[in-house]
């Protein structure tokens, strides 16, 4: 086969008539013998191969695809709404959940230990210089801890002291 | 094709019901398989609608979903490791009146008169023999009658890559059916 028939007949594989051909091409083939052989089997097999554009599905196939397409297609968009709604709360929900335990944490970290002043009243004003009085209170969690002393107690409550085994507001001598 | 974009299902439906026959029998020339073929078909169409909001307008609707189900259907070969198979639809009866079955009806002889289903059964084994990449060329070109230019887009190579796949398909095609061919 000669360069230029190579060439002739890469080009012609794509027509399908001879009328559909360039000029060029039409006179090649009937310059060319081989070319011309070469052109009707190519149009034989193609048209062979052609005859299986009459293999058609039946009509309940293509429903029964485009049916299932739909059913999942109505899923996902449902899904991608609740997904959406999800997406949109979630941020806020986020900030909230971050609020909450940095809030949390804080209030754990800086809050005084569960310590309460009873008789709160007694310990608000008593003159200096005037009948000194003690004042009496006791701790609300009795539970027994080793670090709670007297000492604990005035770190706390500096004006607060403890002397001779009762705790005294300081400037109230007894 | 715009309200299919902005997920309408009854816009999208409309352009399945368009395009399902041409992409359908695009996906089952290539598998020679009518099972394979629906639940590909299916794939591509969930596929589409997925990604129906990136497609551009460069091309038309038909040659980008057509370029999905050809990247599907390739890559489902490549992975069904063994030939299926084959499962065929029945021959449309419209065949009867078509040139090139008349023709080779007329060649026929008492001796070798095959019979209609036996010439598909051959056709699809003979198509089953390419590879992937030259069979998309044939089926597209010689089934479907899609112009080569448009497959050289649908395939991402140069027209000159297309008629070059189509005239070695052939040479292939014409050995395997040399005795119905002439």
């Amino acid at each position: 086969m000669k360069c230029a028939c190579n060439k002739v007949r890469r080009q012609l594989v794509v027509y399908g008539t001879e009328s559909d051909l360039p000029e060029d091409l039409r006179r090649k083939l009937s310059d060319c013998p081989a070319c011309r052989e070469f052109w009707s089997e190519t149009r034989r097999v193609s048209g062979l191969i052609g005859l299986k554009r009459f293999e058609t599905p039946d009509d309940l196939a293509l429903l029964r695809c485009r049916s299932a397409v739909r059913r999942n297609l109505s899923e996902i968009q449902r899904s991608t709404a609740w997904g959406g709604l999800w997406n949109a709360a979630w941020p806020a929900l986020r900030f909230g959940l971050a609020a909450l335990f940095v809030g949390l944490l804080s209030w754990h970290v800086w809050s005084p230990p569960r310590v309460a002043l009873l008789d709160a009243a007694e310990y608000d004003v008593a003159p200096v210089n005037e009948e000194p009085e003690l004042v009496h209170f006791r701790i609300a969690d009795e539970r027994p801890n080793p670090e709670f002393s007297p000492m604990w107690v005035s770190n706390w409550m500096p004006q607060v002291q403890h002397r001779g085994g009762a705790f005294q507001l300081i400037g109230h001598e007894p | 094709m715009r309200q299919a974009q902005t997920g309408n299902l009854e816009a999208y439906d409309e352009l399945m019901r368009r395009h399902q026959l041409k992409i359908y029998g695009l996906i089952y020339n290539m598998t020679g398989n009518r099972h394979d073929t629906e639940d590909l078909l299916q794939e591509v169409f969930l596929k589409g609608f997925k990604v129906i909001k990136r497609f551009r307008g460069k091309s038309s609707f038909y040659t980008w979903i057509y370029r999905i189900a050809l990247n599907r259907t390739i890559n489902f070969l490549k992975k069904r490791k063994s030939r299926a198979a084959l499962s065929l639809n029945e021959m449309d009866i419209a065949l009867e009146s078509d040139p090139s079955f008349l023709e080779w009806r007329s060649r026929q002889t008492p001796v070798r008169d095959a019979a209609l289903s036996e010439l598909q059964e051959k056709l699809n084994s003979a198509l089953q023999t390419l590879s992937e990449k030259h069979r998309a060329v044939v089926v597209l070109h010689d089934v479907q009658g899609v112009p080569h230019e448009e497959i050289a887009k649908m395939l991402n190579c140069s027209a000159g890559t297309v008629r070059s796949r189509l005239f070695y398909a052939r040479q292939l095609l014409q050995a395997e059916l040399a005795e119905y061919a002439r």
